[in-house]
């Protein structure tokens, strides 16, 4: 096991603590399975570990994201999409710690969210999930924040009336 | 932006801070030094005929894990890999666990008739 004095192990702690859940949440949007993202989040960042040796001192969102995305998205090539993701696209992720009141709100909204595609849950999730600015989020999807503010507005109508008719 | 659709972004907010990963620092740091979850010698089960499922539900019996865990073959190593487990796993804990639900009084309890047959297998073929 490594040395926890070593500074490899600090890097890596530093890493999982800023970025390990932001980065599970946004794998979460892409495969909607829980033990998918478990999976595929610690290849990911796995990868990312490697690639950030020694340069964990000025990352910002945009640089992370980016190349979060860009590591998925080559995992995603690698393995055959049924290997990662089942034909049928299942939101069941278990939480005891969801908010008092909102608990039935959290069943509608999976079932909501089981109607976007990846791209749309991919938004959902940089923006409410991981709460990045229109401007941070536009530098990873490579468009304007005018297209993305756009896109996430027709994505909530979409919502919106997807929870209508749950 | 009318209240509304507000309340559907306070609620996907909301929602966003439930999804929590269940691997810990510790357990992704097991796998990544790759001392625990990628165990070789899994595919002497595989040259042997015994199907990953089969390994998968061993896994799960022996290791009293929440979720079934997923044993995939490695793309890139010729190995095997062992996810969605968060305890970490050494082919010597595995050939103690073996050896203690073999012999353990309870043994019968614990493991289904298909999973004595898929132990019987592993025991003709000798691997450990």
């Amino acid at each position: 096991m490594m040395d926890r004095s070593s500074p490899e192990y600090k890097q890596i702690e530093d890493l999982y603590a800023q970025w390990y859940t932001p980065l599970y949440r946004f794998v979460y949007a892409r495969v909607s399975r829980q033990t998918d993202a478990e999976d595929i989040t610690q290849t990911v960042f796995m990868k990312l570990c490697d690639h950030l040796k020694g340069n964990t001192n000025n990352i910002s969102p945009a640089f992370f994201w980016t190349m979060a995305r860009n590591t998925l998205i080559d995992h995603y090539r690698r393995k055959s999409t049924h290997d990662i993701v089942n034909d049928e696209i299942i939101l069941e992720h278990e939480s005891t710690s969801f908010e008092e009141g909102l608990i039935e709100n959290k069943e509608l909204i999976q079932e909501a969210l089981r109607h976007l595609t990846e791209e749309e849950r991919e938004l959902i999730s940089l923006r409410y999930w991981n709460d990045l600015s229109m401007e941070d989020i536009a530098k990873i999807e490579n468009k304007t924040p005018e297209a993305i503010r756009k896109t996430l507005s027709r994505v909530i109508q979409k919502l919106r009336i997807q929870l209508k008719n749950i | 932006m009318n209240k509304e659709d507000e309340k559907i972004e306070k609620m996907l907010r909301a929602y966003g801070q439930t999804l929590e990963p269940k691997t810990t620092l510790e357990s992704f740091l097991g796998i990544y030094k790759k001392d625990a979850a990628i165990i070789s010698p899994f595919n002497k089960y595989l040259r042997a005929g015994i199907p990953l499922a089969a390994l998968s539900l061993l896994l799960f019996v022996l290791l009293s894990e929440q979720e079934l865990p997923q044993v995939l073959r490695s793309e890139t190593q010729n190995k095997i890999e062992v996810r969605n487990t968060t305890t970490a796993i050494t082919v010597d804990e595995i050939k103690e666990e073996l050896a203690f639900a073999k012999e353990a009084e309870t043994s019968e309890n614990l493991l289904d008739t298909q999973m004595i047959d898929e132990l019987e297998k592993l025991d003709e073929t000798n691997l450990f």
